[in-house]
């Protein structure tokens, strides 16, 4: 089996910036993976990368085992919340029926099938009650929510998330973490950007330690070593790293 | 003699261009709702207005050249698309900013063709700018319906699309949707009413009819079928109401119609109590 996602050498340069460079992992499927840095580290154009919106200059990356404009459909993609017309009139139950809308094409209705994905997928982010709500009434834990509900209803094997944590309480981050915990253990893998570094460990099974480079790559024991702490963040306050817990 | 409020509505309808006009109106009401829900929602009001004035020199062109108007407007307003995007590309310019340059700069030429050709033909400029909805003919008629069923298919038959690209483009995009081409698609079709619009109330009171309904059924509705077909409702109504208006007070039918829907939006936005 391929890994889900892979990078060989990856780059990637703004005009004479390199906001990438020569960045390589494999990730096995079933994974939940992080991916830390400080602001600017490249981040969020990693996984843009990794869904084909942004092309890469050098090296290559592969989802199951396909250069990403081939894999389009078997990824769900979450930007981040800046990304999304928050202004648009939908209800949660629309941003769910999205994830059926490239199969369903155009000229068509949603037929039972696709009504029945849609309905399992919102109940299992918790969220059938709120089905018909406006997604403006929503939390922002409740939005993420829906945007992995939208994910299952797509049947993605791979799911990369945007900050998903930004702007969401402790109790709503635990709610959508056990949801995408119990969707690795079904084979999926997840990737997703995050700037909290607390409890790693406990959260996520490897860790992608990024700053332009792969600074680190593992399990967060291993990876989010002191070392590591300052590479990303010396120029964020990296006289904090002592404080960074060591295996 | 008994006064009966019916032939208010019913003696109007006594005239021929009257009966052409309100089957006009209500192919606008339809449409602009239509794709004004995604005009509003997506914060191409200027673009809107702008594609309307950019217009104005097809018109006056196809005027010159003896042809119906639309045979230079829907030209127009795929030279003014393209080059919005070829500047955007070329310059690094914001869109707004193309589109500004290109609003001010394709209105003048329309005026100055209007100048240089005076000699040679009448080009009624009024009825360019505020509409000319008393003298659309049969054929005109029967343009803007198939128009109109060409633009009312492409919406209902990728609704999905549009909603899914306009909410969350990146997503849609990852997901699999050839998000440019639906997002030129879009484009075109807005083009396509505000040519199909410009007709009715003119170039300069496209907008109104384009956002003011839906942005009046949003206040209301908070999903957007609900805000479309509300939208729809009040559209209908004002381009009805504002043909009415413009036949018993003498007035031209844009600047009725423009009142009208500002009004609707007014009273709306003042006594407004959000459904879901």
């Amino acid at each position: 089996m391929p890994p889900a996602v892979s990078s060989h050498h990856a780059g990637v340069k703004i005009g004479s910036n390199a906001i990438l460079e020569d960045v390589s992992f494999d990730i096995s499927p079933g994974n939940l993976v992080g991916i830390v840095g400080p602001n600017g580290a490249g981040k969020s154009t990693l996984l843009k990368a990794l869904v084909g919106i942004i092309e890469l200059d050098s090296g290559s990356v592969l989802v199951n085992g396909q250069p990403p404009l081939k894999a389009r459909g078997q990824i769900s993609y979450v930007p981040q919340s800046e990304s999304v017309n928050w202004s648009f009139p939908v209800s949660v139950r629309d941003v769910v029926s999205m994830g059926c809308t490239p199969r369903i094409g155009p000229f068509r209705f949603a037929s039972r099938r696709h009504k029945r994905l849609v309905d399992e997928a919102l109940e299992r982010v918790g969220l059938t009650d709120r089905a018909s709500d406006p997604l403006i009434e929503l939390s922002g834990g409740q939005r993420e929510r829906i945007f992995v509900a939208r994910a299952l209803a797509q049947q993605a094997d791979i799911l990369l998330l945007d900050e998903a944590f930004s702007g969401v309480d402790i109790a709503s981050q635990a709610g959508l973490l056990a949801v995408l915990r119990e969707l690795c253990q079904e084979g999926k893998t997840v990737l997703m950007t995050t700037h909290d570094l607390a409890k790693l460990d406990e959260t996520v099974d490897l860790l992608v330690c990024l700053n332009c480079h792969v600074c680190a790559f593992g399990p967060p024991q291993e990876a989010l070593t002191p070392e590591v702490y300052r590479e990303l963040y010396e120029a964020h306050g990296g006289a904090y790293a002592d404080d960074v817990r060591t295996p | 003699m008994t006064f009966a409020p019916l032939d208010l509505i019913t003696e109007p309808l006594g005239y021929g261009f009257m009966m052409r006009a309100l089957f006009a109106a209500i192919l606008v009401g339809i449409v602009c709702p239509l794709v004004g829900l995604f005009v509003v929602t997506r914060g191409y009001g200027f673009m809107g207005d702008a594609l309307a004035h950019s217009v104005f020199p097809g018109m006056v062109g196809a005027i010159v050249l003896g042809v119906a108007p639309w045979f230079g407007a829907i030209p127009a307003a795929v030279v003014f698309a393209v080059l919005v995007g070829f500047i955007t590309r070329r310059t690094g310019l914001r869109a707004d900013s193309a589109i500004a340059i290109l609003f001010a700069t394709m209105f003048a030429l329309g005026v100055i063709m209007i100048s240089i050709f005076r000699s040679r033909v009448t080009v009624d400029l009024e009825a360019i700018l505020l509409g000319q909805i008393l003298a659309v003919s049969v054929g005109d008629l029967i343009t803007m319906a198939a128009l109109s069923a060409l633009i009312i298919a492409f919406i209902f038959g990728f609704y999905r699309f549009l909603v899914y690209v306009s909410f969350d483009s990146q997503g849609a995009e990852v997901a699999g949707m050839r998000t440019t081409a639906i997002e030129y698609s879009l484009l075109t079709a807005i083009a396509a009413v505000v040519v199909l619009t410009a007709q009715a109330v003119g170039v300069i009171l496209v907008l109104a009819m384009l956002v003011a309904p839906v942005a009046a059924a949003a206040l209301i509705f908070r999903r957007h079928v609900g805000v479309v077909f509300l939208g729809i409702g009040f559209a209908l109504f004002a381009s009805v109401a504002g043909l009415y208006l413009s036949y018993y007070a003498n007035l031209p039918f844009g600047p009725s119609i423009a009142v009208v829907t500002g009004l609707l939006f007014g009273c709306i936005a003042l006594a407004r109590r959000r459904v879901a």
